[in-house]
């Protein structure tokens, strides 16, 4: 099995950015794309997030991002090896 | 003068801007999409299927209007209670509304329905829509801008 941790330590220093995750630094990946809820304009925020910097991390736990805080809502593995995860976070 | 649809939904308007927690935002138009700052908003919207009635052989329309008063919110935390304060400020609101164009009128709550929930954007956005039946006004059936006694 190829072993893809090298190359996300390169993916993770091209795009990554700081953020605190449950108080902790973490290096991750922001994707806040546009949806409209219910016609609501919205955004989609989520976390793309190496596993292993985030392995104590639960739903509840709190998320600072660029001044803005959320709550992580949802966590999701990242197919198909599971090395990310994927944090569905709600603005506060 | 407008449609006697228009002259409800207008009356109701009025009756309801500055009425709920939904304050002046009180839309006849749903805005696509909404916007934050356009919430919490209340979508308000009158339809009727006229019962036709004749009198004296001239052809007499009898227009029992169900107005739907849709609430939109976002937020987090609970959105429910807020729903359901917006439906009972809106039914007592509504129950105010007895005339149009100068007729008497009386309104009443026929449905409540239960809240929709989405949670997939950056906060839930919750919905519920809120039935009234105001009865009764008359219009010629060639005239339905002209409310009859």
């Amino acid at each position: 099995m190829i072993d893809f941790t090298p190359s996300l330590a390169l993916i993770y220093a091209q795009f990554g950015e700081p953020v605190t995750i449950a108080g902790s630094p973490v290096t991750a990946i922001f994707d806040g794309g546009y949806i409209a809820a219910l016609d609501v304009q919205s955004t989609a925020p989520a976390l793309r997030c190496r596993a292993s910097d985030i392995a104590a991390v639960a739903v509840g736990a709190t998320v600072a991002r660029a001044g803005v805080s959320y709550v992580v809502r949802a966590i999701e593995p990242v197919a198909p090896d599971e090395l990310e995860k994927r944090l569905v976070l709600e603005r506060q | 003068m407008p449609h006697v649809l228009s002259q409800v939904r207008t009356a109701a308007v009025l009756a309801l801007s500055g009425a709920t927690p939904a304050g002046a935002n009180v839309f006849v138009q749903e805005p696509y999409p909404w916007a934050e700052s356009q919430l919490p908003a209340l979508l308000v919207m009158a339809s009727s299927a006229p019962a036709s009635e004749y009198l004296d052989g001239e052809p007499v329309l009898r227009w029992d209007v169900t107005i739907d008063v849709m609430a939109v919110l976002k937020g987090t935390g609970d959105l429910i209670t807020p729903l359901d304060d917006i439906a009972t400020a809106a039914q007592i609101a509504l129950a105010g509304v007895t005339s149009v164009g100068g007729k008497a009128v009386q309104c009443i709550a026929t449905n409540v329905e239960a809240p929709t929930v989405d949670g997939s954007g950056d906060q839930p956005v919750a919905r519920r829509t809120v039935s009234f039946l105001l009865q009764s006004l008359y219009t010629p059936a060639s005239a339905p801008d002209s409310l009859l006694d």
